[in-house]
């Protein structure tokens, strides 16, 4: 366990400063992290859908909206949007066996994410997406590593 | 429709008494397959905001873990039944259904046809109770954490609300100390047959 870790919950997402960011068991989910390397501030989402339909809440369960909404945080916090980067982790499909294709989902997720990312010009620098492993990632926000545990053994910094 | 968010106190004893009717005739399937008798714990019906699933979750707990849709003939789907094996439980129910769980080929294929006996039997009590006819999906199978096997169903259920109602309860069999967690997640269809199984709603 690390000191000030920071749970964010599914389809949640928190913006700290020096904290580490922290979620848990991504499956066909997401965790998009942004990061603002001058001022040293960090934000991590859990998503769960890839878009918004009209008129529906604000809520960072979903791609587009997370994003919109970890970024003004940030800029709350002094964050320029120009040298904003970002990192994400997840997407996969965990079902060996699989007879429903509505929960094929890991794919258009991360893909839904991407389109934001352009939509934002927020540069994506690296990321660790598909497969058939669940994930729970860290995300340091006093440097901007993000690290990758497996469910099934072995991690990753990305 | 009514909304997962209107399910006041009296609603979730109508559904907590649902699930237990359900998974009791589950039980009871469960135990003539295996040859033993299987107890079944004090069950739980809760509304929990999506975000604060971890708490009611084991999350990054490893499971093997069958999900399958519960198909109303009529309306289409009410909701999922979700099926988790402890990794040791599901060793050891392949090893007294088939005597050997080296082949994980085979094992998954059990603990499938497991959860598909647990599901056909849970539909036809819930089944008999709201007077409409479910019918499970075929299941779908994986290995991992607990969370992570079932975020795209819950995904599914996000679309439309900021909660989900659960139910659970444990079987058990207490020789080998094997033990399975079903729980049930119901969408706003299958929510309103409660309400019209406490007459509420016309």
């Amino acid at each position: 366990m690390m000191s000030n870790e920071i749970l964010v919950g599914v389809g949640e997402f928190r913006v700290a400063k020096g904290a580490v960011l922290k979620t848990i068991g991504l499956g066909s989910c997401i965790g998009i992290a942004l990061y603002d390397p001058v001022i040293k501030v960090g934000g991590l989402a859990h998503v769960m859908l890839p878009q918004s339909n009209n008129g529906t809440k604000r809520s960072a369960k979903y791609a587009d909206h997370a994003v919109e909404m970890m970024m003004e945080a940030m800029e709350r916090l002094g964050s320029d949007r120009k040298r904003v980067i970002a990192k994400m982790a997840g997407g996969a499909q965990i079902f060996k066996h699989m007879t429903m294709d509505m929960l094929k989902i890991g794919d258009r997720n991360a893909e839904a994410v991407k389109l934001v990312l352009k939509d934002y010009g927020i540069r994506l620098v690296s990321e660790d997406i598909g497969g058939n492993q669940g994930r729970t990632v860290y995300f340091f926000t006093n440097d901007g590593r993000m690290l990758v545990k497996y469910s099934k053994g072995g991690e990753l910094w990305i | 429709m009514r909304s997962i968010e209107e399910l006041g106190e009296v609603e979730l004893d109508a559904l907590k008494e649902l699930g237990n009717i359900g998974v009791g005739k589950a039980a009871t399937s469960l135990s003539q397959m295996l040859g033993r008798p299987i107890e079944m714990s004090v069950p739980n019906a809760m509304v929990v905001r999506i975000q604060e699933l971890h708490k009611v979750i084991d999350v990054e707990k490893m499971v093997a873990g069958v999900v399958t849709g519960l198909d109303d003939i009529e309306n289409g789907q009410t909701g999922f039944l979700y099926i988790t094996f402890p990794e040791e439980s599901s060793q050891k129910l392949v090893e007294i259904l088939i005597g050997d769980s080296s082949d994980e080929e085979m094992a998954d294929s059990t603990l499938m046809e497991i959860g598909n006996i647990l599901s056909s039997a849970f539909c036809d009590a819930t089944a008999e109770m709201l007077g409409v006819t479910l019918i499970p999906t075929p299941p779908s199978f994986g290995r991992d954490f607990a969370i992570a096997v079932i975020d795209a169903i819950v995904s599914q259920l996000a679309d439309k609300s900021d909660y989900v109602v659960v139910f659970e309860t444990k079987l058990e069999e207490s020789e080998d100390e094997i033990e399975i967690l079903v729980m049930l997640v119901p969408n706003e269809r299958f929510v309103n047959y409660i309400f019209q199984l406490l007459g509420m709603v016309e």
